[in-house]
């Protein structure tokens, strides 16, 4: 079993939960589906597209980095951006979006920010 | 004391609408992994078990992700391509977490599990920038032997995938 969490920010506020909580029943199903699967299968799920490596764009800005995957609904559209922190053993839920064009540069780009937060907010 | 997504979800699922819509993914998820599972026993990369079942390589990839809605007989057919049947069986909804793999780096006990986590994180990087800094990896998810995960360099975006269909 893979513990799989919200990121909770230094403000008390969890971006992926009030997400999850604003879609409607049948979004939130497929997420939650997900969630699970993700908790019982864990990184296998790289295997068949639901869980896919977010990759920069802008490969001179931004550094691949490894655990940093989105969990993803294509049919649903919708994506929740989710890192597996191997130290810990456990993923966690940044943030989620609907996605309404083929790049999400700024989504993606907001996830980000969320896991150098996350990364350093655990440092200290 | 935050909550768990499992917490949330075991609220959701008071609502019987919900439970019905969870019930219809979780149930697509499982099987999903299971096919995945045993093709990728079988060694077969999924074009290679499309052509053998004469479908569609996008319609493999949707069964494999949960996004297909496949009969009761397609799963049956899929699975006796590789030699196997469906056993049908019913469990709780929400059955109790097993225990969590803890510390990957201390505990002795999930030193397998901790290397396997490794491969697969050096793996993804490997498929943005190859063996050196040389770019993508060439080969299509659909021909990998064994971890077939999409990249979004090969992501096609949300246009329809026609799936075949098993007669």
């Amino acid at each position: 079993m893979w513990p799989v969490e919200y990121y909770t920010r230094p403000d008390g506020s969890q971006p992926a939960r009030e997400w999850i909580s604003e879609q409607d029943g049948s979004i939130r199903a497929s997420i939650y589906a997900r969630i699970e699967t993700l908790g019982k299968e864990g990184l296998i799920l790289r295997g068949n597209g639901i869980l896919v490596s977010i990759i920069p764009k802008r490969k001179k800005k931004d550094k691949f980095i490894p655990g940093f995957y989105e969990l993803k609904h294509r049919g649903k559209k919708w994506r929740l951006a989710t890192y597996f922190d191997r130290k810990e053993g456990r993923f966690i839920l940044l943030r989620g979006w609907r996605k309404h064009s083929r790049i999400q540069i700024e989504d993606v780009d907001k996830a980000r920010e969320l896991l150098e937060e996350y990364l350093v907010t655990k440092e200290e | 004391m935050n909550k768990t997504p499992r917490e949330d979800l075991l609220e959701d699922l008071k609502d019987i609408e919900f439970a019905k819509l969870y019930g219809a993914e979780d149930a697509k998820l499982d099987f999903a992994i299971t096919l995945l599972k045993a093709r990728e026993n079988a060694n077969l990369t999924q074009k290679e078990f499309a052509a053998k079942l004469g479908i569609s390589q996008p319609y493999i990839a949707r069964l494999e992700s949960g996004e297909a809605n496949p009969t009761l007989g397609t799963i049956g057919s899929v699975l006796a391509t590789l030699g196997l049947r469906l056993v049908t069986n019913t469990a709780s909804l929400t059955p109790e977490p097993e225990l969590p793999v803890t510390n990957l780096a201390d505990s002795a006990a999930d030193n397998e599990i901790a290397n396997q986590v490794e491969d697969f994180l050096r793996q993804d990087q490997e498929k943005v920038y190859g063996n050196s800094t040389c770019g993508y990896i060439s080969q299509k998810p659909s021909e990998q032997r064994h971890i077939a995960e999409p990249l979004s360099a090969y992501d096609i975006g949300e246009r329809d995938i026609i799936g075949g269909v098993v007669a």
